[in-house]
């Protein structure tokens, strides 16, 4: 299979965006938060989107969904979910596939839920926005059926309970079953679905996400900054840097041969489990985000990167650039650096 | 005081500590609910020593720290700084005692005064304690910015002028500017993105060789945990239920709730899936605490006995005591049984 004029990805794509640009104005002319992006996304896969804050990638999911905050707004590019262009789609058309074929989890699950609203009133009203010919009881029937689904136990109970009443844990399988309660979901986008809640709870959670996947070919996409999570939970992954996909790869490649100088480094200052250094200095990256409105002319990594050669990576914006099969990678010198972190690593013993 | 001749010596102890808190009771006929936040708590610190303070959100972490720096008053319990006793002190002896232990927070913004620059936050603490001379600050607070790494014209700045790391450096600094033996640091690097993280993390290290500091170092990445610390304790609902050297509590946790934490936190090795999701159900209420070991309701060992008695702190090892009917089972065992996760070659 050529990959030519292909957006990046692997096997059947259920969405694909090519050029997709997010841009905020500000007094110095408008800046992107998302720059030009293209991903092609495999149905039934789970993507891992990984980055700092400030990268892009909420507001990637935001494009998506159609939910760019004003003033910032998508303004170029193609969004093509089954086929179909999100971009070019009425308020109302987009509407008619938020909540049904695409649905998002949130955060914060307590900000997200209205406080004065019971909880099955709150699941319901999805059902009566896109489901208007069930009825009452039908809406009730689903409404526990699909929280039985997402691991919620009393749901008749819980239907009747506002939302300060359920724990963190209850309140993000509510947003999921939220998600879920049209029964057509293809998509599911969570957009740092764990970070609020306590490892037990996320381990849960993260295991209710595979499992979704796997028995009803789902496909989602999870946004998070740890990048341990997507190594327990992703097929693939993609690591977004100021605005930029640098480099997107499957877990295992990813994880076991960073290819970008910017995933290298985010592994390198993780501690290790186990490992028998403890107390001595964890592995840093120097410097900043660059500043987005004013980015620079070449690599948006250069001025942090340990590789960073004057005259050719300040000069142009990499490409993202197939590699490998299914991986792809946006640096100048990814073919030397094996070279150069060997000789390192020789110079130093 | 240097580092080598202070190890010995215990900075912190912390002995019973008890705080309960009352809900309800506003109303007449609506009886008051006792809340045992912190319940029986006791653990030592040595000077230059690092002890991590884990658990989830509403186990008494954070309670312990403002009972420790008598930001409340325990209902029972000592604390004793450098061997002196903190609680019930007058309110002089107090601010002299409060030299000797300093907090870094979470959140670097919401912990520094908006509308002061960075010279005048951190000249507070000198004045607060009269340490040097009003001529003198300048150079100290010069002195303070230059050991967190950050340059000196950071001083004239204000904090949300700064990134969220060089905020969280000026936090650290100004604990320091005291000079204390203790710190408290409560989740000082959750709020921070990953590639600063590891900076604050070596900065936390330095100071602490450097300075011979002690930390108590409240988390819940135990990744990082591992990385810091000399000793574990860990709390559930009010109470320690486990507490060992460090190296001994990573090798083999002796509680089922810390055998589960460490199955629950994610490892970034994609090749390590198949942790199971190590507990099933929330943690218990402490309104409505469950009789006998206050886990249990959690617990995949749970027997009948477990409900009948709450389990007592007991050694079963060299600095290492758990509270656990099942404690003397759970050696040596993997733990807790492992169940496939998704395959990370496909779906």
């Amino acid at each position: 299979m050529s990959r030519q004029g292909v957006a990046p990805g692997a096997g059947e794509p259920v969405l694909q965006l090519e050029g997709v640009e997010v841009r905020f104005p500000s007094p110095h002319g408008s800046f992107a938060v998302v720059d030009r992006l293209s991903l092609s996304v495999t149905r039934g896969e789970i993507l891992g989107v990984v980055g700092e804050s400030g990268c892009g990638k909420s507001m990637l999911a935001r494009s998506i969904v159609g939910l760019v905050p004003p003033p910032g707004r998508t303004v170029g590019g193609a969004i093509l979910f089954d086929g179909v262009d999100l971009v070019r789609l009425s308020p109302d058309e987009r509407r008619r596939i938020r909540g049904d074929a695409i649905a998002v989890v949130p955060q914060e699950p307590m900000t997200s839920l209205n406080p004065t609203l019971r909880i099955g009133d709150q699941l319901t009203e999805v059902l009566r926005a896109h489901r208007p010919e069930m009825s009452r009881s039908q809406r009730r029937a689903r409404a526990l059926e699909v929280m039985e689904q997402v691991g919620i136990q009393f749901a008749g109970q819980r239907l009747a309970q506002y939302p300060h009443e359920l724990s963190g844990g209850i309140r993000q399988r509510v947003m999921i079953a939220m998600a879920l309660i049209c029964g057509a979901v293809k998509l599911l986008i969570a957009d740092e679905p764990t970070t609020a809640l306590d490892v037990t709870i996320q381990a849960q959670i993260l295991e209710l996400f595979v499992r979704l996947q796997s028995e009803e070919q789902m496909t989602v996409i999870l946004i998070t900054h740890d990048l341990a999570v997507v190594a327990q939970t992703a097929h693939r992954v993609a690591v977004m840097y100021a605005g930029c996909i640098v480099e997107l790869a499957p877990v295992l490649d990813l994880f076991d041969a960073p290819l970008h100088p910017y995933t290298r480094g985010l592994l390198e200052t993780l501690p290790r489990r186990g490992a028998s250094a403890s107390k001595s200095h964890l592995a840093t990256i120097a410097g900043a985000v660059p500043d987005l409105a004013r980015p620079p002319a070449g690599c948006r990594f250069f001025n942090r990167c340990p590789h960073a050669l004057a005259g050719i990576c300040d000069a142009a914006l990499p490409a993202l650039e197939p590699v490998a099969d299914e991986r792809w990678v946006r640096c100048h010198r990814w073919r030397e650096l094996p070279a150069v972190a060997a000789a390192a690593v020789g110079a130093a013993s | 005081m240097t580092a080598a001749a202070s190890t010995t010596a215990e900075v912190l102890s912390v002995h019973d500590l008890v705080r309960h808190y009352s809900l309800g009771g506003g109303l007449p006929g609506r009886p008051r609910t006792r809340v045992p936040a912190v319940d029986g708590v006791s653990f030592t610190i040595p000077a230059g020593t690092t002890m991590a303070l884990v658990g989830e959100s509403g186990c008494g972490k954070s309670t312990t720290a403002k009972l420790i720096l008598q930001l409340e008053r325990p209902d029972r319990g000592e604390v004793r700084l450098q061997g002196e006793r903190v609680d019930g002190a007058s309110r002089a002896s107090l601010n002299r005692l409060r030299r000797n232990v300093q907090m870094v927070f979470q959140d670097p913004y919401a912990s520094l005064t908006p509308h002061l620059r960075v010279d005048a936050i951190l000249g507070e603490p000198f004045k607060v304690h009269r340490i040097c001379k009003a001529g003198e600050i300048a150079a100290r607070v010069a002195g303070l910015i230059e050991s967190v790494g950050l340059s000196a014209d950071v001083g004239r700045r204000f904090p949300h002028e700064l990134s969220g790391g060089q905020r969280q450096r000026i936090g650290i600094a100004r604990a320091l500017a005291v000079e204390p033996a203790l710190v408290i640091c409560d989740e000082p690097v959750s709020a921070l993105d990953v590639s600063i993280r590891s900076q604050i993390v070596n900065l936390l290290l330095d100071l602490q060789a450097s300075r011979g500091l002690a930390y108590l170092f409240i988390s819940h990445d135990l990744g990082l945990v591992e990385h810091m610390s000399d000793s574990v304790a860990v709390m559930y609902l009010g109470r320690i239920v486990e507490t060992a050297p460090a190296s001994t509590f990573f090798a083999g946790p002796r509680h089922p709730y810390s055998a589960a934490l460490l199955a629950s936190s994610p490892t970034p090795d994609p090749r390590q899936r198949g942790r199971p999701a190590a507990l099933r159900g929330e943690i218990a209420s402490l309104v409505n605490l469950p009789s006998g070991c206050r886990f249990r309701t959690r617990c995949p060992l749970a027997i009948a006995r477990c409900a009948e008695s709450e389990p007592v702190l007991l050694p079963v090892g060299r600095g290492h005591l758990v509270a656990c009917h099942r404690g003397e089972e759970m050696a040596g065992a993997a733990a807790l049984p492992a169940r496939p996760r998704s395959d990370p070659t496909g779906g």
